[in-house]
């Protein structure tokens, strides 16, 4: 039942009790004054900290920045590794797309230089 | 937004900080850094792990400035990373604590502090503030929040993302509670 008027109490100081609210506390703290100081000296205490000053070390800022720009690289990284990985895996692709048309699992093939139509896939063959 | 001089508005600011300009970092830390060092501090105690997590929060703040649409206050924004971001230390504390002391209790833990004061400790600020870190998180957020930066209930509610009611129960119940542990390390600094 306390905390009810405790939290009532906490209301008004920021002016959010209703006029019921405040009639109501009104009535409560003239039968338990004391419990109203008790509430006074407790919030005391906080305010002994309010004024508490905290503050980041002078290299704060210059760290969040280097911080910032070596994620911005790694990302930069990530998107060529990406495209990279694309790519050889697109080359495998059309090897073994070109190995299974012609049994020729070669450079000389993947780089399109055997005749699909011919016996001899070997670019040596044409070289001669 | 706190006065400033390279951008006008917060929309400015939020602008250059989606186009990753280094001067909108540069603002927004001189803006916010007192701020965001009063909720980690507060939350976390004096520490290098309170310093590395103020500079997370800017670097999230950083890279998910696109999710931001704006339905919130900048300051509501990065004080919400903030909080989430002391709670997920204040959980790996817990969890390295319950590993290398799984057997001991709160009484203990108050003798840890007893016995590592200094007559600076003793001070009655630093009695209340060694209080406050022994609150559970939930009381420990809104106390830092109303009482270190100064937030309204109301604010308090909307950062937190809960209602009102309980921004305002837990905050009695975390004076009560702050009553009792003062009173125990008063007791034990004078033992």
């Amino acid at each position: 039942m306390i905390d009810k008027y405790h939290i009532l109490w906490l209301k008004k100081q920021e002016d959010l009790l209703s006029p019921e609210e405040f009639q109501e506390l009104l009535v409560f703290g003239q039968e338990n004054p004391d419990q109203i100081r008790s509430w006074e000296l407790l919030e005391a205490n906080f305010d002994l900290l309010s004024q508490e000053e905290f503050k980041f070390s002078h290299e704060f800022e210059g760290k969040v920045l280097q911080k910032m720009k070596s994620s911005q690289i790694s990302t930069y990284d990530r998107a060529y590794q990406w495209v990279a990985y694309s790519g050889l895996a697109a080359s495998i692709l059309l090897m073994l797309n070109l190995f299974l048309a012609q049994d020729s699992f070669s450079v000389d093939a993947l780089i399109g230089l055997v005749d699909l139509t011919s016996e001899n896939s070997s670019v040596l063959y044409y070289l001669e | 937004m706190p006065s400033n001089q390279v951008f006008d508005t917060e929309e400015e600011l939020i602008v250059s900080l989606k186009r990753a300009e280094e001067k909108a970092y540069v603002e927004v830390m001189r803006l916010y850094k007192e701020q965001i060092a009063k909720t980690v501090f507060g939350m976390l105690g004096n520490g290098a792990e309170a310093e590395d997590i103020g500079q997370e929060v800017f670097i999230r703040l950083f890279k998910s400035i696109d999710k931001f649409k704006g339905e919130a206050k900048l300051a509501t924004y990065i004080t919400r990373i903030a909080i989430n971001l002391s709670l997920n230390a204040i959980q790996r504390r817990k969890r390295k604590w319950q590993i290398f002391y799984s057997g001991e209790k709160k009484d203990e833990r108050l003798n840890a502090f007893a016995d590592s004061r200094t007559e600076k400790q003793k001070d009655e600020k630093e009695l209340v503030r060694r209080a406050v870190s022994l609150l559970d998180s939930n009381y420990r957020e809104v106390v830092v929040l109303k009482v270190f930066q100064g937030y309204k209930s109301k604010e308090v509610a909307e950062i937190l993302q809960i209602p009102l009611g309980t921004v305002l129960t837990r905050y009695a119940r975390a004076q009560k509670k702050l009553k009792i542990l003062i009173s125990e390390l008063d007791s034990d600094y004078d033992r």
